[in-house]
């Protein structure tokens, strides 16, 4: 654990954060009174902070079997994203809510030092989807800003952006969330890949992108201001559906280093970019604790899949992680083989993600039973990890892209996914019309729908 | 009159109510609510009342806006499903907060337990329901949104339920019942409210004999 202490208190903080942290810690130290870092929460706090102490790496296979971390979340996210993944198919997820009872001792977990939930293995709980889906919406309704920052909230509901034709709308949306800042992005893009896989199969789960954008707008783009104003709502969460409809597209693109490993890097710099990025992409080899930030060059879609990891970050102990993917076979077929280039902007890449879990560099240094230790400890952390991780074998990647692709959506695209239609303003601003307007009799006894006609 | 249903995501909130509005089930649909208002006019008892129907999100998301809907009321429809006993657990928590809203005052609800043709899943029996109801002090109405099993009932019965406490309002100082009253502007809310609470005592004593 030495490692990652060291990691912690490396981590540069905002001179009020670090206010509240030494605020925090001499009335939580008695906890642990051996630990120099005091254990803290998880919900609630900042997003930044909570990366710190609580926090995982998210990495990509890129074609060519090299690992990126491309960014870091929270691990509570993490878990719950990875085990969701699995469960897309259950009718309501994210839609009903678990037992109270169940979440409360759930969340007391993910708050706990100093796993905060990593050593968590699902199958051996008695959680419901259902629980740790509304603790996954929980957390990011609790974050004290939304994943998306009240700076960016405006940029995202631009009006000017819904003038656009798609794919400009989509291009524009790739530069805002480029410029967010870095914590924000990485988990943005990993609720938008969560919540895209749940609504692609919509068909089983009546979870559409609407339905999903209902219940995440006020989690991730949302202002206080606009707290209790429907139509103001209405509008983030058409924004929020659009991101969820095309995050294939927009996650490809934005979590793609790689894309300037494989082709010729374009110096074409991103229009406006306001939060400089702090050097440019380049490839990471397994192991190698470089960082890596996702290109600035272009909007053009990197030549293959990739395949989304996670690391975890903070577990003391090693388990083997139930995500082993259902059809995962010895077979180690080269990554590249399975990913089909896409060329367009727009198009669906064939590998789809796949989200796994990858402990981190545990202090036992025992490797993970799928071999799944490629991603190198954290950001410029010399580890025991490190170097554990820098000895994984190169089948280790091919065979995870073997098992991604047959779990992975093909062609996702927002057309086949049962696209809701968006629910009628009218209906959403019934309470607005009740302060402003004396309620309208109605006569024979015929109701008076205020949302706009059911197509039934 | 102004009622809310409320109660956890997915337990039948909107299919309850436009159950009671059109007498209809949309089964295409299923979309979570944010907040949907209606109207509609219907007799009761002999006696004709303007309902107005404030459908709401089950999300913990939207619990900002679970004060207005509270304050909104003054009735209220306390909904769960017979297939999750997370809903029903729920449920008391959901009247304490609405209670809390009001400042005390006991506000009439009815307990509706819905789905319930969904016999196979079932999860929280009638008699749960039926102690749990006793324990709110509310009735307890077992409904299918999809058969349309006494949806009207529990309507009707919130409706009943709400006027008993109106008429118990008559007498006040002010000639109104206090949660009535149009919302004032946001200065005087907090005098409202004072006087709201000193309003309380009889009305309570009152609802044990309900």
């Amino acid at each position: 654990m030495t490692w990652w202490k060291a990691f912690s208190q490396r981590q540069d903080k905002p001179a009020n954060q670090q206010q509240q942290q030494q605020q925090q810690q001499p009335q939580q130290s008695f906890k642990s009174p051996a630990r120099t870092q005091a254990p803290r929460k998880v919900f609630g706090a900042p997003l930044s902070k909570v990366l710190d102490y609580a926090g995982q790496g998210i990495s990509v296979n890129a074609p060519d079997g090299s690992t990126y971390i491309w960014g870091d979340i929270p691990i509570v996210v993490g878990k719950c994203g990875a085990y969701l993944k699995q469960k897309t198919d259950i009718e309501g997820l994210f839609r009903v809510s678990g037992s109270e009872k169940r979440m409360r001792d759930l969340q007391a977990t993910f708050d706990e030092a100093p796993t905060y939930g990593g050593d968590l293995d699902w199958p051996h709980t008695s959680y419901s989807p259902h629980d740790i889906a509304t603790i996954f919406r929980r957390y990011l309704t609790q974050m004290p800003e939304p994943v998306v920052p009240h700076a960016f909230y405006d940029k995202f509901r631009n009006a000017s952006i819904h003038e656009l034709d798609h794919a400009k709308k989509l291009k524009e949306y790739k530069r805002i969330i480029r410029q967010m800042p870095k914590p924000n992005r990485a988990l943005l893009l990993y609720v938008l890949d969560l919540l895209g896989t749940t609504a692609h199969v919509a068909d089983k789960n009546l979870m559409t992108a609407g339905n999903l954008a209902v219940i995440f707008q006020p989690g991730i783009l949302h202002h206080p201001e606009h707290d209790l104003r429907p139509r103001e709502n209405a509008l983030s969460k058409d924004v929020l559906e659009f991101l969820i409809e095309n995050q294939q597209s927009i996650v490809q693109s934005l979590t793609a280093p790689a894309e300037v490993l494989l082709t010729p890097p374009q110096e074409t710099p991103g229009p406006a970019v306001v939060q400089p990025l702090v050097s440019r992409p380049k490839p990471v080899q397994r192991g190698d604790s470089g960082y890596m930030l996702p290109s600035d060059s272009d909007d053009e879609p990197p030549p293959g899949g990739y395949v989304i990891i996670e690391s975890r970050g903070s577990s003391r102990r090693e388990r083997p992680v139930h995500l082993k993917p259902p059809t995962q076979t010895s077979s180690s077929k080269p990554s590249i083989e399975l990913l089909d280039p896409s060329d367009s902007d727009e198009e669906a890449p064939a590998g789809g993600y796949v989200v796994f879990e990858n402990n981190r560099g545990g202090a036992s240094g025992k490797r993970t039973p799928l071999g799944l230790n490629l991603a190198r400890p954290r950001t410029t952390t010399p580890t025991s990890g490190h170097a554990h991780a820098s000895t994984s074998s190169p089948h280790a990647t091919g065979e995870r892209h073997g098992a991604g692709l047959s779990r992975s959506r093909t062609a996702l695209q927002p057309a086949d996914a049962r696209t809701n239609s968006p629910k009628p303003e009218g209906g959403a601003m019934g309470l607005l019309r009740r302060r402003t307007l004396p309620t309208k009799r109605v006569s024979d006894f015929t109701a008076r729908v205020r949302r706009a006609v059911r197509e039934a | 009159m102004r009622v809310v249903v409320v109660g956890a995501g997915g337990v039948g909130k909107s299919s309850l109510t436009i159950r009671f509005l059109t007498s209809s089930f949309v089964d295409e649909e299923y979309n979570p609510t944010i907040e949907d208002s209606y109207t509609r006019q219907l007799v009761v008892d002999g006696a004709a009342v303007q309902l107005e129907i404030l459908d709401t999100a089950g999300q913990e998301e939207y619990e900002p806006m679970a004060d207005q809907w509270y304050q909104f009321g003054r009735g209220f429809l306390l909904v769960y499903s017979v297939t999750d006993r997370a809903w029903f657990e729920g449920v008391a928590g959901l009247l304490g907060a609405i209670t809390r809203a009001k400042l005390g005052a006991q506000v009439p609800v009815v307990l509706v337990s819905n789905k319930c043709d969904l016999e196979h899943a079932r999860k929280v029996s009638s008699a749960e329901g039926q102690a749990a109801a006793r324990a709110l002090r509310a009735p307890f109405v077992e409904t299918s949104a999809l058969d349309g099993v006494n949806v009207d009932v529990a309507f009707h019965e919130l409706i009943r339920r709400v006027r008993r406490a109106e008429r118990r309002g008559v007498g006040r100082p002010n000639g109104t019942h206090p949660l009535t009253t149009q919302r004032p502007p946001p200065k005087l809310q907090y005098k409202l409210k004072t006087r709201r609470s000193c309003d309380d005592g009889p009305r309570r004593q009152s609802c044990f004999i309900m």
